[in-house]
């Protein structure tokens, strides 16, 4: 080696040297320094992957036979990487063409984004069927202008879609006051809103995971399984359901009816088999929701809005002080026409003088001085434990959302006075929903035990179906004192030849007419009409509730309502495989 | 001791032998470092290439799942109520009215039971999925596989 050149080795040396001291130096100040590090770690994160929240698929809702009522269908997020965009025209001629999009306002958005954005969101829920003619137009274009460079070359770089399930009720309104819908809340958040959709939420729309998913394939990692959203069986029945619809239809038409519910049970386990109520909601439009439920207009009828009953009551009435002893069917009560309680003077319906009568007799007549007459013979006191145990004045707790629990003042609410025992006894000054009136009745129905009215028949979580079991909610009466009234109110009808009659079939039911409460009093003009029903009386299977709220033809429930019962019926047994008593006694005796 | 002198003076005598020896030792040290990361480097991109199968695989899940959504919709719409009675009558069918029917007794006949979409919890089976070991096991394990696959085949075949 030349001396001369030793010390120029020697700088050289020296200066590779430090630098390579300096670069371990900053490695181990890397190292040492928590700040740098945490700074280090995220800007590798930031490209080493992305966190992407898996969203399960809302379970799927049926009917008691597997008939879908709510499932998902597959809808798309259409938008633009803006840093792939190569001409925005293109873009928004396409859009504005295939899906009718503003042209001028996606120019816009994309020539002018905010500050910041690399992804815009041009349209969502886009039909797969859109999404196919914008794919193959895309295609298309790739094709024939693919190789053609230049700025002003037709382009749709950068449009791209993104899959996502939606909502889709495929019996669009059919039991849509049962299931309610699915929206977004004012956060954009999906949301149930009403029904069973509200009810159960957290399950059928299960729990979204978020995961990280490395860029790097040799990180990749199995994803974590995200269980879809629980599914329902419900307890309704399609058939039966859409016939209940069809005649609650029919009637609103023939009465002129305000409104019209009916609600469908059976009485030995407490399902719900139909209810139906007006108006109704094509939940695939849910939008419409405003327009159609005007002026805090409910939901669903059937559990969302209490009402004074009227003389549907009495069977509560009655049941009452059969059972605590009181009276029996035979009891003599003479009719004067006129009773007071508690300094209130009550009148029958037809302000007339009935005469000596049985307790049949005042339930086929509906007469309220005798109803009134039995409540004072019961007491207070055990009057309302009975209506209590009824379960007037509670919610059922039902799995619907928004049950109310009408109103049953009692001995020592300040609002609650004598008279209201006599006006009580015949279903004024109390209000009750529809379903609190066929699940307190369907309680005579199923020989004394009152079953916890439900609508979800089975829970499939996790690849396991759940039924859920028929549970008791009260025994308010013996069973004994139901068969009796059973068959009392089974004879009124019949001695009163009542249009609820049906044709094969022994039933047992009563009309009801309830007067409305104003602020200046009650109306008489105006009337809120019912009927409670069930049968066979035998071996009941079915109860049966009827609302007509303000019928226009009559303000009778026995005119109005009564005659709707049979129809009902005559539906039910056919789609209920119920054979007619007699064909009944008979396959019975083979 | 005589006998390593003359060997020793017979090798000095000879210098290509050093140099053999030289170009020997760095051969081995290239060799080995050679062969070292063309086993890791295959390794890694036989890794790679499951990971990327699997991300392609989860897309397709994510597919499949959404179309089997898709499906069952479609198969809900097809057959909800108002279709079906459309084509009910369509065929000439009508509806069932209360007096029409005939009641017999059939013997075994079982009323329709509501619908059973999964089963029950009890009859649950732990089914245990197992990682495949090409995620967990190191390269020593490998080769170790390797060498036990191979001599067990060996075996299987010799007479």
């Amino acid at each position: 080696m030349n001396n001369e050149n030793v010390w120029r080795y020697t700088l050289l040396g020296a200066i590779f040297s430090l630098l390579g001291f300096l670069v371990l130096g900053k490695l181990v100040s890397f190292q040492l320094d928590p700040e740098s590090k945490k700074q280090f770690v995220e800007e590798q994160d930031k490209y080493s992957g992305g966190w992407h929240t898996v969203y399960p698929a809302r379970g799927q809702i049926t009917d008691r036979w597997g008939h879908l009522m709510a499932g998902n269908v597959t809808m798309y997020e259409v938008g633009v990487n803006l840093e792939h965009v190569k001409n925005p025209h293109t873009i928004a001629l396409t859009l504005n063409v295939i899906l009718g999009l503003d042209y001028a306002e996606i120019m816009k958005s994309i020539e002018n984004p905010p500050q910041g954005l690399v992804y815009l969101v041009l349209d969502d829920y886009v039909s797969k069927a859109d999404l196919e003619r914008l794919q193959k137009y895309k295609d298309e274009i790739g094709n024939t202008y693919g190789a053609i460079t230049g700025k002003d070359a037709p382009s749709l770089d950068g449009l791209t879609w993104v899959p996502k399930l939606q909502r889709i009720y495929p019996e669009k309104s059919l039991a849509s006051n049962l299931l309610g819908f699915v929206g977004r809340d004012d956060s954009g958040k999906i949301k149930g809103y009403f029904g069973v959709e509200a009810n159960y939420d957290d399950l059928l729309a299960g729990v979204p995971v978020t995961v990280w998913i490395p860029n790097d394939p040799n990180r990749v990692e199995k994803l974590p399984t995200v269980p879809e959203g629980t599914s329902l069986v419900l307890t309704i029945d399609r058939e039966i359901q859409r016939s209940m619809e069809d005649i609650v239809d029919a009637s609103l038409d023939e009465t002129g009816a305000k409104s019209a519910t009916i609600v469908v049970l059976d009485p030995k386990t407490g399902e719900i088999l139909a209810m139906a109520t007006t108006p109704r909601l094509d939940l695939n439009k849910y939008w419409n929701y405003v327009e159609i439920f005007r002026d805090s207009t409910p939901f669903n009828r059937g559990v969302s809005e209490a009402y004074e009953p009227g003389s549907v009551y009495k069977v509560l009435t009655m049941a009452a002080a059969l059972d605590k002893g009181v009276v029996k069917p035979q009891t003599e009560f003479i009719d004067t026409g006129k009773i007071e309680v508690g300094g209130a003077e009550i009148y029958n319906w037809n302000s007339g003088v009935w005469g000596p009568q049985t307790m049949i007799g005042c339930m086929q007549h509906s007469l309220n001085v005798c109803l009134a007459w039995i409540a004072t013979q019961v007491g207070a006191k055990d009057f309302y434990s009975y209506m209590k145990a009824f379960g007037i004045g509670h919610l059922t707790g039902v799995d619907l959302a928004g049950e109310v629990a009408g109103r049953l003042k009692i001995p020592g609410d300040t609002d609650w006075y004598d008279a209201e025992l006599g006006t009580n006894s015949f279903g004024q000054g109390v209000s009750t929903t529809p379903l609190q009136m066929a699940t307190a009745v369907s309680a005579i129905a199923n020989k004394g035990k009152m079953m916890y009215p439900h609508i979800v028949r089975s829970i499939i979580s996790n690849g396991h179906q759940y039924d859920t079991e028929p549970r008791v909610l009260s025994i308010p009466l013996s069973e004994e004192t139901a068969v009796t009234l059973t068959d009392m109110l089974a004879e009124s009808l019949e001695k009163e030849a009542s249009d609820a009659l049906v044709e094969g079939y022994r039933v047992a039911g009563k009309t009801g007419t309830g007067e409305i409460p104003t602020p200046y009093g009650y109306t008489s003009d105006v009337t809120n009409t019912s009927f409670v029903g069930w049968g066979p009386v035998d071996d009941p299977s079915f109860v049966v509730y009827i609302w007509l709220e303000k019928p226009l033809t009559s303000i009778w429930g026995s005119e109005v309502a009564a005659p709707i019962f049979p129809r009902i019926v005559n539906k039910l047994v056919v789609l209920m495989n119920i054979p007619p008593d007699d064909v009944r006694y008979e396959l019975y005796g083979q | 001791m005589k006998n390593i002198k003359e060997f020793r003076q017979a090798y000095l005598q000879t210098p290509w032998r050093k140099q053999m020896q030289v170009v020997g030792v760095f051969l081995l040290c290239l060799l080995i470092p050679t062969l070292v990361t063309s086993i890791y480097l295959n390794v890694t991109v036989r890794a790679a290439a499951s990971g990327r199968e699997i991300l392609l695989m989860q897309d397709e899940i994510e597919t499949y799942e959404l179309e089997n959504a898709d499906l069952q919709t479609q198969l809900g719409i097809v057959t909800s109520a108002a279709e079906m009675e459309k084509k009910a009558e369509d065929l000439g069918f009508q509806r069932i009215q209360q007096g029409d029917a005939l009641y017999l007794v059939v013997p075994g006949y079982t009323p329709r039971q509501s619908v059973t979409i999964a089963p029950p919890p009890k009859s649950i089976k732990t089914i245990t999925i197992a990682m495949p070991p090409d995620f967990s096991q190191s390269l020593i394990d490998l080769v170790k596989q390797k060498i036990q696959i191979e001599a067990l085949s060996t075996k299987g075949t010799a007479r």
